[in-house]
């Protein structure tokens, strides 16, 4: 599952990551996008890229292809 | 007079700046770093007798020299070899600030620790138990309001201590078992090249396991093939990229540093940003509210600029 298949308000967790690009992947993890993190998604926009996710209160917008590489579960 | 050199390491929006400000006062010269377009910010204070200069490192998350702001800082520490490193942290985002702290903690070089704009965190009912953090840290932690000037005094001193003692922190980030193996085996081959580019070996064998460019040109990537088979070796066992697993284990060291020192005494659900949010990025109020901004700015600069002109 992706970020971009969860709906406005619902919760995810980061269970992992696609193979590849490790220098987004290391990145997103810097900014506490990191495994086991837990999220809340705030918004999209009308064409539902970007999105905007809020992360133990850091607040990260990021595009759908980019986001794409993190892979989460809903809670 | 004594010299010392210090260098201030932080996350970006830290206040890392508002910090050098309140040290160095008037005293700063603007450059740039050799190579780079990034900018170099030196200033000098003196504190008991000491002339010292501390220069502004760029706003970074981590040390993996994936852009030019980290490589400029990462070299600088290692190679400059600075008599303290001034870590500054944001006091009301601790957990994300700390990550590049347990790379600091991983190069072993002499640490302040700084919390900032502890104002805010008191504000947001943020209870941080600062000795207990500077225990676990194994090294001075100082709480400082850099825009009040609070604290400053008693961050020259802690400076001022450590350049003197060269301390550096016993803590270590213990990273999962089979990266410590990897580590173990990998420490030994990697000691002389350590010793060589005055670089802790457990930090550049750690650096090995996380493919970073600068660790395996230090070694001349004599150890390429060891590596490559502890990386699949972690792989296989632990199920992740090992880049994963390491980071994973700066994050457990956090979390259990956090439970330990940070109280929250009650969540602030909405802050200011969330109200401007609400309202600004609306679906029905965002457009006319742009065009609504967009003509006073135009207003401005047309209808009163032109009068005035």
């Amino acid at each position: 599952m992706k970020i971009r298949d969860l709906e406005i308000g619902q919760q995810g967790r980061v269970v992992g990551f696609e193979p590849g690009d490790r220098t987004y992947r290391q990145k997103l993890i810097q900014i506490g996008l990191s495994k086991g993190s837990e999220f809340t998604l705030i918004r999209k926009a009308p064409l539902g890229d970007p999105a905007e996710i809020n992360c133990g209160g850091i607040l990260l917008t990021l595009r759908k292809g980019e986001s794409d590489i993190v892979i989460v579960e809903r809670i | 007079m004594k010299q010392t050199t210090i260098a201030l390491a932080g996350n970006p929006n830290c206040g890392k700046t508002t910090v050098f400000n309140a040290l160095t006062g008037s005293r700063q010269r603007v450059g740039n770093w050799p190579g780079v377009t990034v900018e170099r910010l030196e200033g000098n204070y003196s504190h008991a007798d000491t002339d010292v200069l501390a220069v502004d490192l760029p706003g970074i998350y981590s040390f993996s020299a994936h852009s030019p702001d980290e490589e400029v800082s990462r070299n600088y520490i290692l190679q400059s070899k600075p008599d303290v490193v001034v870590n500054i942290i944001d006091a009301t985002n601790l957990e994300r600030n700390l990550y590049l702290t347990t790379q600091l903690l991983d190069m072993k070089v002499p640490l302040v620790v700084v919390l900032n704009m502890m104002d805010l965190a008191e504000q947001r009912h943020l209870e941080i138990e600062v000795e207990h953090l500077a225990k676990h840290l194994d090294c001075p932690v100082i709480p400082v309001v850099g825009s009040k000037g609070t604290g400053i005094d008693a961050l020259k001193d802690a400076i001022a201590k450590v350049a003197l003692s060269h301390h550096i922190s016993s803590t270590s980030v213990v990273y999962d078992s089979q990266v410590e193996a990897a580590i173990a085996l990998l420490m030994p081959m990697v000691a002389n090249a350590a010793a060589e580019n005055h670089a802790d070996p457990r930090w550049l064998a750690i650096k090995l396991l996380e493919e970073d460019q600068l660790a395996m040109e230090i070694t001349a990537n004599a150890h390429a093939d060891v590596v490559a088979t502890e990386l699949a070796r972690i792989s296989r066992h632990v199920g992740d990229a090992t880049d994963i697993v390491i980071a994973d284990g700066r994050y457990g060291f956090i979390h259990g540093l956090a439970r330990d020192v940070i109280h929250r005494r009650l969540e602030l659900r909405r802050t200011v940003t969330d109200i401007i949010d609400r309202v600004i990025l609306n679906r029905a109020l965002g457009i006319p509210l742009f065009f609504l901004i967009m003509y006073a700015v135009f207003f401005l600069t047309i209808g009163v600029g032109g009068a005035i002109h």
